[in-house]
């Protein structure tokens, strides 16, 4: 299976500190030219820019789509929102995103759509990850931020003490 | 993307407090619609001209998530069925 690493995601799973995990996940994980100019050429110092950076050209791959189609339809949406969704769906991709609205548009495409509380069960489910509470806390505590409602919830799906 | 707004101010302010409650204004807007999925987490970034990292860390201050339900079980599932299918990959 192919996934395309959207922005959000490979921030949060850097600073979960278990971003090189997904490699173990899929068999190619991609981004669009957009993720690289978001995550690392505009990190300055930041979590996920040296990581990403580390990866791409090792293990995850930069693949620009061969188009967008038209996004005037889709309102609340960005250029650099939809070479995500396109991308997933020329390579018949899951998206790994956090994005409400991106997964919203992915969902009505029939496109799979995981975010980071997602991927670390799936790192657990997978016994690769021997806990998730460790890994969304060290998230939270670098500043990305996880809905308290699904936080429990994901804890409750591992049968891990809140 | 392009949003215009007209807010009401008392008078008598200061140029700097006035700017100041101007993009207040404007970050609740544009944070409002975001937090309510009217506009996914770029288009706000872009909107109030900060970068995507300086956006993650903006919502963080302000205590908005970024990761928010429903979780997706019905794609965890999917997925997970085809993880278990693959060989496995060495890191």
């Amino acid at each position: 299976m192919i996934a395309v690493l959207d922005s959000n995601v490979a921030i949060g799973l850097a600073k979960g500190e278990c971003l090189e995990h997904i490699r173990t996940l899929f068999l190619r994980v991609v981004i669009p030219p957009a993720v690289r100019r978001e995550v690392i050429e505009e990190a300055h110092g930041r979590v996920g820019g040296r990581e990403l950076e580390a990866a791409v050209g090792v293990w995850i791959h930069e693949t620009a789509p061969a188009g967008i189609g038209d996004g005037a339809a889709i309102p609340g949406v960005s250029t650099e929102d939809r070479q995500v969704l396109a991308l997933a769906a020329e390579l018949g991709a899951v998206v790994l995103s956090d994005d409400a609205v991106l997964r919203r548009e992915a969902d009505r495409l029939g496109i799979s759509a995981l975010g980071v509380v997602e991927i670390v069960l799936l790192l657990k489910y997978q016994g690769i990850l021997p806990a998730i509470k460790p890994i969304l806390d060290l998230m939270q505590a670098r500043t990305y931020c996880i809905d308290p409602t699904i936080y429990a919830q994901a804890l409750e799906i591992a049968s891990e003490r809140h | 993307m392009h949003l215009n707004m007209t807010i009401e101010l008392p008078e008598n302010l200061h140029e700097d407090q006035r700017q100041a409650a101007m993009k207040a204004a404007q970050e609740a807007a544009i944070l409002t619609l975001f937090r309510d999925g009217a506009i996914s987490s770029r288009v706000a970034a872009q909107a109030l001209g900060l970068t995507y990292h300086a956006f993650l860390d903006r919502l963080a201050e302000v205590g908005l998530p970024v990761a928010r339900g429903p979780l997706a079980m019905r794609a965890l599932a999917s997925v997970r069925q085809h993880v278990s299918r693959q060989p496995p990959t060495r890191v």
